[in-house]
């Protein structure tokens, strides 16, 4: 096996000081990746030998170090904001799941849809039957109402 | 010397490179450091993370692309890029001319 050259031993010591399994590093190591290859072409295109040309890539890159720290600096603050936002809304979403799981699945539906809104309205028919009103416990009056579901409109 | 004037004017340094035209990181690079005849004694691979802010501020956008038969990363100046491009050229002829005004008198 061969030993590795001066830009893998610097693309490496460069990807050790940056996070793993960040697509912003790996495309930082891509560029800088590119960079090499442009900058030694350049150099032997001027004549130099090769290795004189990865030295002198190396030298005007600066230290991987230097490199890290100042990806550390610059990251940008977009891409900062929004895995903290993906963050957020995830506990969020979490939250709101669990809530609903411990109370036992909550019926969301409108109020006049509920099976107990039927179940208001036979029982205020009764009601007002007996208080001789006509037509106060119309379906109608119980959607404008829909608050009341379950205790009957007064009679007027 | 050279490092102390050019960091505090990277930014402008950077836009004003892809003004003309889009271009990849050693492209960028090698403009800048062309057209300052040298001067950009700046540590190159620091100049990445540098585009990769101006990026994620809106200045610049980035997409890879096919330069010359290889895959490389090409900025180009939003028109936030412009327009802060223009501010910051504004206040380095202000500047400029302040320090100028003083020497010349």
């Amino acid at each position: 096996m061969s030993e590795p050259t001066l830009t893998q031993r610097y693309l490496s010591a460069l990807a050790a000081r940056l996070p793993r399994r960040d697509r912003a590093s790996r495309r930082l190591l891509a560029e800088i990746r590119d960079h090499f290859a442009d900058s030694v072409a350049a150099a032997l295109a001027e004549g130099r030998p090769a290795n004189e040309a990865e030295r002198q890539t190396l030298e005007r890159l600066g230290p991987a170090s230097a490199v890290a720290d100042a990806w550390k600096v610059n990251r940008p603050r977009a891409l900062r904001v929004q895995k903290m936002t993906v963050i957020f809304a995830v506990v969020v979403v979490s939250g709101l799941g669990a809530a609903q799981y411990a109370a036992g699945g909550r019926d969301n539906r409108a109020p006049e849809l509920r099976p107990e809104s039927a179940h208001a309205h036979a029982r205020c028919a009764t009601v007002a039957a007996r208080h001789g009103a006509v037509g106060v416990s119309k379906p109608a009056q119980a959607r404008s109402a829909p608050h009341r579901v379950g205790s009957c409109p007064s009679s007027r | 010397m050279a490092r102390e004037i050019f960091s505090g004017h990277l930014e402008m340094l950077l836009l004003a490179a892809v003004l003309a035209e889009p271009l990849h990181g050693y492209a960028i690079i090698d403009a800048v450091r062309t057209k300052s005849g040298g001067a950009l004694d700046y540590p190159e691979g620091t100049i990445y993370p540098a585009l990769h802010r101006l990026e994620g501020e809106g200045l610049l956008r980035s997409r890879w692309q096919d330069v010359d038969g290889r895959r490389r990363r090409v900025y180009t100046l939003t028109r936030s890029g412009k327009a802060a491009l223009s501010g910051r050229r504004r206040q380095w002829e202000r500047y400029t001319q302040s320090v100028a005004a003083i020497l010349d008198q």
